[in-house]
């Protein structure tokens, strides 16, 4: 009797299991077919607000230059500067008058065509005193914006700026309508080939091809972005179907997944360096030997093998494809005993420091530069912090020792030049190479001055240069026409096709 | 149900408007405490992300605002008013119905909330409508079988079932039964949520599931000793020896006395089951409350996280509170009236 009651409640508890793990899948994976394919992207980071002349964050740059918001000109994956809302453009001799001509026939998202006006409004906003733009400070040089006729807008700057276009490819250059219903930080209204489909918050964020686009319609009928933190998860994505392409991941999925002839792994180069920031200002970071001891006592070589071998070694703060890059790798060798006798030389022998990061880094990067740091006799005590905690402390207040960050904007070089900037570099020599660079006549001038600038710093000792990460992207086989280059901040999805 | 009630609980007639009134009084009683605490938890929380450190004007202000910048967002954000208006504020606005807005986009917080309760309540409901499923039956086998070599690995396994790491049995169903079978998606949920019912379902049953048996290891114990008890009780004895079938006498007595204290231990039991969903949402990228919590802490977005965690403590509050007294209520040695 006993027996008959056991096996009941087990079969009855067994059916009641099935029934609700079965039941809801049937007939629920028929694919959907269309004409041209859904592309399902996973990236890491969710923007936090989709406005983007008011919002920075790699998270919503990725997402949005070029393929929701334009500028007058566009950025090929090559750094090229490419025609976007401009047709053509001039630039004077002395380098200080643009002449853009402005495409006729550009609509706005929601169906307003787009004047001269609005491209004026914007640029004058995004460049304004006191503005909000994330990238306002690129738009420094900018003295005066105006429309000359229907089709023609002439920008004045007040000084050479030979960044200039550049900084049109980015959010202070988006054009956006003078006057809008749309609310920007929650829906989109640009002039891109993709339109803002839906953002399902904490999970995916989609665009749709947008019918009345000036250029070349999009190769896929749409993109969704999926934000999965859990890099496990994310593997698992790819290998059921649900995403097409790891924009990003870590150097063991990496391995993981380049076993299988399912899947593409790519390497791209990255515009980011790993960056371990002395306080110039504090002693003992005050004196240049001992940054350099500092600098000596990491072996980054083998710190790029703990972390997985995904990166390169830099010495200074240019990476290869920059057109100034140098190689600096020489300026600090690893050199254990060369460190001991710097800091003896500057009397710190007995150093305690307090290494203040955020806690969006693997832990091993910092317990690997203080068990490094302990064999030349300083001793590290790791304070790891929120982010929003670190921007308060240590970017805003710049009460810090040492700490250490992941730059990504590729001018991050020119910040030497700002002695106002949180590392509290002040150096006359540094400011005015930033300052000529900036104004060169040319590209091959500015690159000479960035050069100089790349040199400068590391002969100076900064900062330390950990490594520069290489971008990892794992795509199913069949997927074509991605970027590779730099997509943490210049992503077109537009060229993607994947067979369905 | 006042036919079966076990005879020695029978309250002497004439008692029962005293009884119903006593009742009437405790519930009373337990809602007051309940006002109570939930005022002390708004307190806490508010004085808590109060003294959190992190600035939430920089976080909005980015790695370029200028001084003048941030003390323009604070004003704007109210952060340079003393700490009690802003309280009052707060609260006032909670006791109408309005949580605020999010100091990063401007929505409020209420919407954002009830689009993610859309997620997480569900996936806890069906969480422990899993965990009851599984833990019952378990557990009620192995009271039965309690003596034998079958129940103690039952008891042991459930012993090791609550031991495993909710994370841990995420990524195994993700690995073993969602890449084979492709009956259920490793991660994601419906924009549209609920448009599609079946779809819907079918993305929370493997994070539900992870919770579940965390929670069902627990829950077996439970059952198993309270099957026990009843297993022990006299009239169960005497049903047997008049010739019920023991399957019969632990459906129509046993379950029913079991079923009533399972009750408050589901109560107890939601606020593991809410700690569970923090953790699945993130492994399961479902969009919920618990990773709307992390992401807002992570902006120190505070008019929001202070909200939603307000929210969630009287969720869990409330629901305790509830089906304790509702269990109080049901129990026929309390409820019986003449």
């Amino acid at each position: 009797m006993r027996r008959t009651f056991a096996s009941t409640a087990l079969i009855l508890g067994g059916v009641l299991l099935a029934g609700c793990a079965s039941s809801p899948a049937t007939g629920t994976d028929a694919p959907e077919s269309s004409e041209s394919a859904i592309i399902d992207i996973r990236v890491g980071l969710e923007p936090t607000s989709l406005d983007v002349t008011t919002t920075s964050g790699a998270g919503l740059v990725q997402v949005m230059r070029g393929n929701v918001y334009e500028g007058l000109v566009g950025l090929s994956e090559d750094l090229e500067i490419l025609p976007a809302l401009a047709s053509d453009w001039e630039i004077s001799d002395d380098g200080l008058t643009y002449t853009f001509t402005v495409r006729e026939g550009v609509t706005f998202h929601d169906g307003t065509p787009m004047t001269v006006a609005d491209v004026v409004a914007s640029l004058q906003a995004s460049s304004a005193e006191g503005s909000t733009n994330p990238d306002a400070k690129r738009m420094g040089s900018v003295a005066s914006v105006e429309a000359t006729d229907d089709t023609t807008v002439v920008v004045t700057l007040s000084e050479r700026d030979i960044n200039f276009l550049e900084s049109l490819t980015t959010s202070a250059g988006y054009v956006v309508p003078v006057e809008s219903s749309v609310d920007l930080a929650s829906a989109t209204n640009g002039t891109g080939p993709y339109t803002l489909g839906q953002w399902n918050r904490g999970a995916t964020l989609s665009l749709e091809p947008f019918a009345d686009y000036w250029g070349e319609a999009p190769l896929n009928g749409g993109v969704v972005y999926h934000y999965i933190a859990d890099e496990t998860t994310a593997a698992s994505a790819l290998r059921s179907g649900e995403v097409d392409i790891l924009a990003g991941v870590s150097a063991e999925t990496a391995e993981l997944l380049g076993g299988d002839a399912e899947f593409q792994v790519v390497e791209g180069d990255s515009t980011s360096w790993m960056t371990l920031g002395f306080n110039n200002a504090v002693a003992p970071f005050d004196d240049q030997r001992v940054r350099q001891a500092l600098r000596q006592a990491i072996d980054k070589q083998e710190l790029i093998e703990v972390i997985g071998g995904q990166a390169l070694e830099v010495g200074t703060i240019t990476v290869p494809t920059d057109a100034w890059h140098v190689d600096a790798t020489g300026s600090a060798p690893y050199d254990q005993a060369a460190a001991k006798e710097l800091l003896a030389e500057a009397g710190q022998e007995d150093l305690s420091l307090t290494l203040t990061v955020a806690n969006t880094y693997d832990t091993i990067i910092t317990e690997f530069i203080a068990a490094e740091l302990a064999e030349v006799g300083v001793d590290v005590t790791i304070d790891t912090v929120e982010f929003a905690t670190w921007l308060e402390d240590v970017y805003t207040n710049k009460d810090y020792e040492l700490t250490m960050v992941l730059h990504v904007d590729p001018a991050t070089i020119t910040y030497y030049g700002n002695p106002a900037y949180y590392w509290n570099y002040d150096n006359a020599e540094a400011q005015t190479l930033v300052t000529e660079a900036r104004q060169s006549a040319t590209p091959e001038e500015r690159d000479e001055k960035l050069r100089a600038v790349a040199e400068l710093v590391a002969a100076d000792s900064a900062s330390d240069w950990l490594y520069s990460p290489q971008t990892v992207i794992v795509a199913g086989e069949d997927v074509a026409g991605f970027p590779v280059d730099r997509i943490s901040n210049n992503f077109r999805v537009s060229g993607i096709t994947a067979a369905e | 149900m006042s036919t079966t009630a076990p005879a020695q609980v029978r309250m002497p007639a004439g008692h029962g408007s005293h009884r119903v009134r006593r009742v009437a009084a405790e519930l009373l009683n337990e809602a007051a405490v309940l006002v109570v605490s939930l005022i002390a938890a708004s307190m806490v929380i508010f004085g808590l992300l109060a003294v959190l450190p992190g600035d939430p004007a920089a976080v909005i202000g980015g790695m370029d605002a200028t001084p003048e910048q941030l003390e323009a967002l604070r004003a704007q954000m109210g952060l340079d008013r003393p700490l009690w208006a802003r309280y009052l504020d707060w609260m006032g606005g909670v006791l109408t119905g309005d949580l605020g807005t999010s100091a990063l986009d401007s929505r409020p917080v209420a919407a954002e909330l009830g689009e993610k309760l859309q997620v997480t309540v569900p996936l806890g409901l069906l969480a422990l409508l899993l965990s009851v499923l599984i833990a019952v039956p378990v557990g009620v086998v192995a009271a039965v079988y309690r003596e034998s070599a079958f129940g103690r690995a039952i008891a042991a396994l459930s012993q090791l079932a609550a031991a495993v790491p909710t994370f841990v049995l995420g990524l195994a169903l993700m690995v073993f039964v969602a890449l084979p079978t492709r009956l259920f998606p490793v991660q994601g949920f419906p924009a549209d949520r609920w448009a599609e019912p079946g779809e819907a379902l079918r993305a929370l049953i493997l994070p539900a599931t992870a919770i579940a048996i965390g929670q069902a290891a627990v829950l077996v114990r439970f059952v198993r000793s309270a099957t026990i008890d009843v297993l022990m009780k006299e009239w169960v004895r005497t049903g047997l020896a008049q010739g019920w079938p023991l399957r019969a006498v632990l459906v129509r007595q046993g379950m029913r006395n079991a079923a009533l204290p399972l009750l408050g231990v589901l109560g107890l039991e939601i606020a593991g089951v809410l700690m569970g969903s923090v953790i699945v949402e993130q492994l399961f990228a479902l969009p919920g409350v618990g990773g709307m919590l992390l992401a807002d802490v992570g902006n120190r977005d505070i008019v929001s996280i202070q909200s939603t965690l307000f929210v969630l403590t009287a969720l869990v509050m409330i629901s305790t509170v509830t089906l304790t007294a509702l269990s109080r209520v049901l129990d026929p040695r309390i409820r019986r009236t003449s």
